[in-house]
């Protein structure tokens, strides 16, 4: 086999992919690492970049021995270590981004926003540190936690959390049908009211925004003068 | 081509057991070569449902611990032309196969037979990743509760996560008088939340129980209204279009009285 091969640094959109040989030693697999860790000073000239592993399952101190290398390291400027991958990842995406995606000066437009096209099941959550947007219905069980606001294109009956980062300005949360089973904002949470579990699909489905005012969470029709009113607070 | 199909739910006591032998049998009955496979190691029932358990001499273990061959597991329901079941071992549990092995094993089944039907066990852990490892569309069955629905919400992501993406709905038990009170969940609720496609209704049966019991499948008996269900979804599965049973009539003797004297809803 040739060694050379066993590990792989990759480039991508959210940083670098380092695929590691499912057959080989972690021996070699170290040896290697830090080979084309040298070789690539040139390459990354001190880039901030995440990191994530791939490919061949490591125990717990062989992560720790390869982490040990990168955060020894001065070729790279590491900005975030991804785990490990799990064989079968069901959170949709964690993306645990170190930087500020809400300028402490208090404007929502810096807001970075993650999109998910498709329903959310139970079970399946997604966390952003930006604003999430669903194409689809959130269904009883799943989860969205989001450091900005929530736009549900759906019926939204999971459990839904925006503006957890505190700098997120005037945070909200949308939807198309607002049955969530708890719905928190900020620092504040409220849950839906008690038995009402046998829901009607007849019920004509209205739009409405979920907001805070004096950590009170209020939903209302959305329509001009909500927005200008929650907006103008 | 021969399918592979998988009957699953995540929540126990929904009848996947129970549907499994009927829709095997149904589609049996129409002229195809079926094989039932019992995924559920350790807790195996199909046989007994099927009322073939003291035929049992090897089980899915020892085909795919190289014990016998795959034809020496093959239990042939004689009441049924073309209809075989493979057993699951009931002293190993859900460790005893992998997903690898179990896809071999279908592909091996394949050879000889248009459907391999695949009884899974509940729950979402090692024994429901074997069951469909090797499927190639999920049967997705659910009671109109709460419980059962948010269950097969949660399988149909994790049937999407390791890409069965053929996915169909068999709404189980449904009570039409209840549902009309709006003490259990409206069919159209249900297909609304889980949003796949419905391919079979079927109403509670009492009759189910008795023919469980017997050790025959419920399509067997001309007279039980959910084995005729069964046989509309072994038909829908065949490709044909079948309407839905009209479930608010033949309820029972009463309900038919009811209807004689004017008395219906």
């Amino acid at each position: 086999m040739d060694l050379e091969n066993i590990v792989i640094f990759k480039g991508g959109r959210d940083g670098i992919t380092v695929i590691l040989d499912e057959d080989a030693s972690f021996k070699d697999i170290k040896t290697i690492f830090i080979q084309k860790l040298q070789d690539a000073k040139s390459f990354f000239n001190g880039a901030k970049v995440n990191i994530r592993f791939k490919g061949k399952v490591l125990t717990k101190e062989q992560q720790e021995e390869l982490i040990e290398i990168l955060s020894g390291q001065n070729i790279l400027n590491i900005s975030f270590i991804h785990g490990f991958e799990e064989d079968q990842e069901e959170i949709i995406e964690s993306n645990a981004e170190p930087e500020q995606w809400f300028s402490r000066e208090g404007s929502s437009d810096a807001s970075m926003t993650k999109y998910h096209i498709g329903m959310l099941r139970s079970g399946q959550s997604i966390e952003y540190k930006g604003s999430v947007v669903v194409l689809g219905d959130v269904n009883p069980g799943a989860k969205i936690s989001a450091g900005g606001n929530v736009l549900v294109l759906g019926s939204l009956k999971g459990i839904v959390h925006a503006g957890k980062d505190p700098a997120a300005h005037k945070p909200y949360v949308i939807a198309i049908g607002m049955y969530p089973a708890q719905i928190g904002i900020g620092n504040s949470i409220a849950r839906s009211p008690d038995n009402v579990y046998l829901q009607k699909s007849s019920e004509k489905d209205e739009v409405l925004i979920a907001y805070l005012n004096d950590s009170q969470i209020y939903i209302e029709p959305i329509d001009q003068k909500t927005i200008a009113n929650i907006m103008n607070q | 081509m021969s399918q592979v199909i998988v009957i699953t739910s995540g929540k126990g006591g929904v009848g996947k057991t129970t549907t499994t032998a009927n829709i095997g049998t149904a589609l049996s009955l129409l002229g195809n070569k079926v094989v039932l496979l019992d995924a559920d190691i350790g807790l195996r029932n199909l046989d007994v449902v099927m009322g073939l358990e003291n035929r049992i001499v090897y089980d899915i273990v020892d085909v795919v611990e190289g014990r016998c061959r795959v034809k020496q597991a093959l239990i042939k329901d004689k009441r049924y032309e073309g209809l075989y079941l493979m057993p699951a071992a009931q002293t190993r549990d859900k460790d005893a196969v992998s997903p690898e092995q179990m896809k071999k094993l279908c592909e091996q089944l394949r050879e000889d037979f248009d459907y391999i039907v695949i009884d899974c066990p509940a729950g979402i852990e090692q024994g429901f990743k074997n069951a469909i490892a090797g499927a190639d569309r999920a049967i997705v069955i659910a009671t109109p509760e709460i419980s059962a629905v948010r269950d097969a919400d949660r399988i149909i992501g994790m049937l999407e996560a390791h890409e069965v993406r053929d996915q169909a709905l068999v709404i189980n038990r449904v009570r039409m008088n209840m549902v009309k009170r709006g003490d259990m969940m409206a069919i159209e609720d249900v297909v609304d939340l889980l949003a796949i496609d419905l391919i079979g209704v079927v109403p509670d049966d009492e009759l189910i129980v008795t023919t469980t019991n017997r050790g025959e499948p419920a399509v067997s008996d001309g007279n039980s209204l959910a084995g005729m269900a069964f046989k509309n979804i072994a038909s829908r599965i065949e490709g044909n279009e079948v309407d839905f049973l009209d479930l608010d009539k033949n309820n029972g003797f009463v309900d038919k009285l009811r209807t004689m004297f004017g008395f219906g809803n």
